[in-house]
């Protein structure tokens, strides 16, 4: 049977040859948009590691280079004057804010390995007031004032990257090449902060600790307002009077984590919508198309067919011969586009398709192939059977 | 004979609806979607609002600023001190502007937020951008050395601020701060990157004067001409300034500066390509776009090509008495060539009405501020080049198969 296929496929290789191109180019088209898709769901279900609802983060601009003395007191008198407020639940300061693409990227060897991590820096409380989870060790906290070494909390996925067989607290690692420098030790571990938001990789991730005593030369960006019960813009609006009053030189801007979220989530879906919108006008054109020509292609056939219902063909394997012959053509033009497409997973291509990511959207792209071809070939296939013998040669 | 084509062409359109009506589908899908991208980068190119007169104007967008030692570089747009020591002792162009680009800013009406875009301009922006005044006038050069407080506003913002009466002489808070409006602009498009804004101020207004020592920064500088054949010398005066006498406070961390004074496609090239060296790009854009173009309609070629030699039979009998008749195989190229091209343009026309729908949905939707996109003459040259492209590049195969037939075969009743 197979062989027979193969053969009426051989015979008419000029024409086949485009549908075959046609299906390579559509089945590319399809991995690729869902294999996205599946990429970013995936990352959107993943935990974030910290809770976004009610807290706003104020922008700080600063305009001028940080002025130690003065610059310093107005942070504090800010942070103070928000802490005492009612409403307010906690206060946080951070370099990187979350839900931003900004982030900071470090190296420094561990073992004799070099590491390679996203940083960041917060005050001591922070990350426990936004709903972090701790999983080993501590915060950091007062303690460390003064000590020897550098305080660091890092993500779980540090630990398994670059201290997979250690104890990870309390270790220290310095920079080689700095000797000046003090040595960094990990007080504690938690279990993640996507601080670029629900879409991002996960990855290695620190933080150093901010405080506003040792007057950094590059200061926070951000200092983040979790509220007790959600806030309105005209309670917006009596902030920022609150906070001009307090510095009247820096410049301000509010947002709250949950608009910052949604504007992420748009920047991504939406783009990603729209391909898939053209990539679905696509597929209609395709499936319009290949059932044009299958039935055309019947219709020229009869004849053929014709002669093998007067020799007694049943309906069954006329119709299994026309259905056939299209999915041998649609597995053989996917089985090109599988030898295009194993490169990217095997070579890393593209680093968001992961094996398992690979085999779900080709197994999700050839059943959708494989059903538009079906269908595709049932109406020409059920003309074909109508076809009686006699009219069908009798015919020119 | 063209005649002739024009009613054989229409003639096999009607002869089955429904193939007819997946040829023309593909088309129509494949040329919306190219024909409502060309528009968008038409009207990025070629604004019809306060920058229109871009063929006379070069902007100075970006740089690239590279350390002595080579270690670091970044790219960057330009800052104030920049701009000043550098871009304004150019001695061919006629006006220079400077202004920061789009900021945030909250205000907050009856309980309400509302978020504009901000942008402080000096008082030659108005000269070399051609903004429409429903309102009062811009700030002149005095306002902007005296740093008095004065904004030009946009009509949305005017709405917000104080509904449908007159603003000029009134005052609106921005930033905390008290401004008087002094003219009332029509807004403009958010694709007009240099134009585009809610509210103007002057950059002498700003709460600090930290912005008058930064080498990059946020800043942009518009170079004009009023001669549109001296933006190419402008450009070259422009590099070799960069080149030769680049001034520069910290010739350690600031040591070379790159990049180039941008008409608007350099701007999209520089972008697109992210080449931000003394070169943007634009040369190799265009064949890259074309590229793309082609490898969009790749796809719905092949489909056309499939459907249109399957139908080959439709047309044997006619075949074999044009053949019979002495037709050469170059006619018939010509001819069904010319049928596919005119299939395609009606489905071009049909793909120009649904992409003006489409374009007109975003508009309303709000998704781009201030859009409003508009066909100009370049969208009927984009257009009529992909109908042909797409014509051409789907026609051509089958119709060499078709004109092969051979005679006897066709006028029986052709075979495969």
């Amino acid at each position: 049977m197979f062989s027979h296929i193969a053969k009426l496929i051989w015979n008419r290789k000029r024409s086949n040859v485009l549908i075959i191109t046609e299906i390579v180019i559509t089945f590319i088209v399809l991995f690729a948009i869902i294999s996205a898709t599946l990429h970013n769901y995936r990352l959107f279900n993943l935990p974030l590691g910290f809770n976004w609802e009610n807290t706003w983060a104020i922008e700080l601009n600063t305009g001028s280079r940080w002025n130690n003395e003065t610059d310093k007191n107005q942070l504090k008198a800010i942070v103070e004057v928000l802490k005492q407020r009612p409403e307010i639940a906690s206060v946080g300061l951070i370099r990187m804010g979350v839900f931003v693409n900004a982030h900071w990227r470090s190296s420094r060897p561990i073992n004799g390995r070099e590491s390679i991590y996203h940083s960041n820096m917060v005050d001591q409380d922070a990350l426990k007031n936004w709903g972090v989870e701790l999983v080993a060790g501590r915060w950091f906290g007062e303690q460390d004032n003064g000590q020897s070494y550098t305080e660091i909390v890092v993500n779980q996925l540090f630990v398994d990257e670059y201290l997979p067989d250690q104890d990870p607290v309390n270790f220290e690692f310095g920079d080689p090449e700095q000797p000046q420098i003090l040595p960094m030790r990990i007080v504690g571990v938690f279990k993640d902060f996507r601080q670029q938001g629900e879409f991002s990789v996960p990855g290695p991730y620190m933080f150093t600790r901010y405080q506003i005593e040792e007057g950094h030369t590059y200061g926070v960006r951000e200092i983040n307002i979790k509220f007790k019960e959600p806030k309105t813009a005209a309670y917006e609006a009596t902030l920022l009077k609150l906070l001009k009053s307090i510095a009247p030189n820096w410049e301000f801007n509010i947002n709250s984590w949950e608009k910052r979220r949604e504007q992420q989530i748009q920047n991504v879906v939406l783009p990603l919508g729209l391909a898939a919108v053209v990539v679905i006008f696509l597929l209609i054109m395709v499936a319009m198309g290949l059932f044009g020509v299958l039935w055309q292609n019947i219709s020229r056939r009869t004849q053929e067919i014709g002669l093998r219902r007067a020799i007694g063909a049943s309906e069954r394997s006329i119709r299994l011969q026309i259905i056939g012959e299209i999915l041998v053509l649609a597995l053989f033009g996917i089985s090109i586009a599988f030898i295009f497409l194993i490169q990217v997973p095997l070579l890393q291509l593209i680093e968001l398709v992961s094996w398992s990511n690979f085999w779900f959207s080709l197994l999700a792209s050839v059943s959708t192939i494989l059903l538009i071809v079906i269908l595709c070939a049932l109406y020409p296939s059920r003309t074909a059977i109508k076809m009686s013998p006699a009219v069908a040669l009798h015919y020119e | 004979m063209f005649k002739n084509y024009l009613v054989t062409a229409w003639k096999v359109l009607q002869r089955r609806k429904f193939f007819t009506f997946i040829s023309l589908f593909g088309i129509t899908i494949t040329l919306t979607v190219l024909m409502i991208l060309s528009t968008v980068l038409d009207n990025f190119l070629n604004p019809s609002g306060p920058s229109k007169n871009s063929d006379h104007l070069l902007f100075v967008d970006r740089i690239k600023v590279t350390s002595k030692d080579g270690n670091s570089n970044w790219t960057s747009q330009p800052g104030f001190r920049f701009l000043k020591d550098n871009v304004l002792k150019l001695k061919m162009p006629e006006k220079f502007s400077i202004f920061t680009v789009i900021e945030e800013s909250a205000s907050y009406l009856n309980g309400d937020k509302v978020t504009n875009h901000l942008r402080l301009t000096d008082s030659t922006y108005w000269e070399v951008l051609d903004f429409n005044f429903i309102e009062g006038h811009p700030f002149n050069k005095q306002e902007l050395e005296s740093g008095k407080k004065v904004a030009v506003i946009n009509e949305t913002t005017r709405r917000n601020f104080f509904g449908d009466a007159n603003a000029v002489g009134k005052s609106i808070e921005i930033n905390s701060q008290k401004y008087q409006v002094v003219g009332v602009v029509r807004d403009v498009s958010f694709m007009e990157i240099q134009a585009y804004s809610d509210i103007w101020l002057p950059y002498t207004t700003s709460s600090s004067t930290s912005y008058r020592s930064n080498l990059i920064d946020n800043w942009n500088a518009i170079l004009y001409h009023s001669n549109s054949n001296m933006i190419k010398s402008m450009q070259a005066e422009y590099i070799a300034m960069l080149k030769n006498d680049f001034v520069t406070p910290d010739p350690e961390e600031f040591h070379k500066v790159e990049g180039g004074a941008d008409t608007l496609l350099d701007i999209f090239a520089r972008e697109f390509t992210s080449s931000y060296g003394y070169d943007s790009g634009a040369a190799s854009l265009i064949s890259i776009l074309i590229g793309l173009t082609i490898s969009f309609m790749l796809l719905p070629s092949i489909n056309l090509i499939n459907l249109n030699i399957s139908r080959i039979m439709e047309r044997s009998s006619e075949i074999g008495v044009r053949k019979a008749f002495g037709a050469s195989t170059t006619q018939l190229v010509i001819q069904f060539v010319t049928e596919n091209i005119i299939i395609t343009a009606i489905g071009g026309i049909l793909g120009l009405l649904l992409s003006g729908l489409i374009l007109f949905q975003i508009e309303q939707s709000g998704l781009v501020p201030g859009a409003d996109f508009r066909y100009s003459w370049h969208t009927f040259i984009y257009g009529s080049g992909l109908i042909f492209l797409f014509g051409l590049l789907s026609g051509a195969y089958p119709a060499f198969k078709m004109s092969k037939l051979h005679p006897v075969a066709a006028l029986k009743g052709g075979s495969n």
